[in-house]
């Protein structure tokens, strides 16, 4: 039996997100930097090796079985060419979240964490099979979807713990669990951070709808993030014993037309770096 | 700011399908997903 928590008012929910902790500013520069070519390699590894904790994740996974090559890799610098541009950033910005947020017990923040990064990994891969420029793009939304979940559970840990426990009492989506005791959902808490991070308005709307994606005939980023967050579950990969999968809007899924073997190609890229990415990130 | 821990806990077993899909299948649907990952897993089993 849970105990009633008061809904959050606007004012107060707003007061929490201003409190929440700064983002690592090569994050906020990697996310802004998405979608532009101005700033070299070189450039990249030397804001990155700014932040030692970011550079010794990034220097990890490029030392990793999945990535090595057989010679150690000692800075950023070398561990671009290795890992791709591409990973690079999506790997450091992810770091630098997980890193960002207090643990609380009552959230698996390690459930959360590997289901982002296989939304991410999922959002890219489909960004790649549907011939978009914008996987980069694709993976850091894939990444933050969630991030409103991980701001209420840190901002509001005794309230968010009733949400976790309603959610498994009842069997239920998150989003209906923390509107019945909150009063507004993750997603579009989610959506107020990204815009207090001035975060692209195609991120915020990402982040904003991806349990309720507008139709459309073509497919948006927020229709990527909506599919991804799916599949993400369908694979499994939270490794959470109460993982359930989201409904599927019809049209988003109709639009993006794959048949099974684009579906089995994204599935099987998603895994095949997901462990690697996991074990470099979250230890 | 706080490092993230190492986790205190090994990947859990993977959890069955018929679990993952159970709010789809409690209301009668099939979703979308559900016979492709299912044949994924035949082919590609964890």
């Amino acid at each position: 039996m849970t105990t009633a928590v008061r809904p959050i008012s606007r004012d107060e929910l707003l007061a929490a997100l201003r409190d929440l902790p700064p983002l690592p500013s090569v994050v906020l520069e990697l996310v802004e930097s998405l979608g532009h070519d101005e700033l070299s390699a070189a450039q990249y590894a030397a804001k990155i090796s700014r932040d030692q904790a970011l550079a010794a994740k990034t220097l990890r996974l490029a030392n990793s079985s999945f990535y090595g090559r057989g010679r150690a890799v000692r800075s950023v610098a070398e561990a671009i060419p290795v890992l791709g541009l591409r990973t690079v950033r999506g790997v450091v910005t992810a770091a630098g979240m997980a890193g960002s947020f207090r643990r609380h017990p009552g959230f698996d923040q390690n459930a959360f964490w590997r289901h982002s990064i296989g939304t991410a990994l999922c959002a890219q891969a489909l960004a790649g099979e549907l011939r978009r420029d914008d996987g980069d793009l694709a993976f850091t939304v894939g990444l933050l979807h969630d991030i409103g979940r991980l701001a209420l559970a840190s901002a509001f840990a005794p309230a968010y713990a009733e949400v976790e426990q309603r959610r498994r009492d009842q069997d239920c989506p998150d989003c209906d669990a923390e509107r019945a005791v909150l009063g507004i959902d993750h997603a579009e808490v989610g959506g107020l951070i990204a815009r207090q991070w001035n975060f692209a308005p195609a991120i915020v709307d990402a982040i904003r709808q991806h349990h309720a994606p507008p139709d459309a005939a073509e497919v948006t980023l927020t229709g990527i993030a909506h599919v991804a967050d799916a599949i993400a579950h369908a694979l499994g990969l939270a490794g959470d014993p109460d993982e359930a999968v989201p409904t599927l809007v019809l049209p988003v899924w109709a639009a993006c037309r794959l048949d099974d073997a684009a579906c089995m190609r994204i599935f099987a890229r998603t895994e095949a770096q997901f462990e690697t990415i996991c074990e470099a990130l979250l230890q | 700011m706080t490092a993230p821990a190492i986790p205190d806990k090994p990947p859990v077993a993977p959890v069955p399908l018929t679990h993952l899909f159970r709010h789809s299948l409690r209301d009668g649907r099939v979703h979308p997903l559900l016979h492709v990952v299912q044949r994924y897993r035949q082919e590609s089993p964890r």
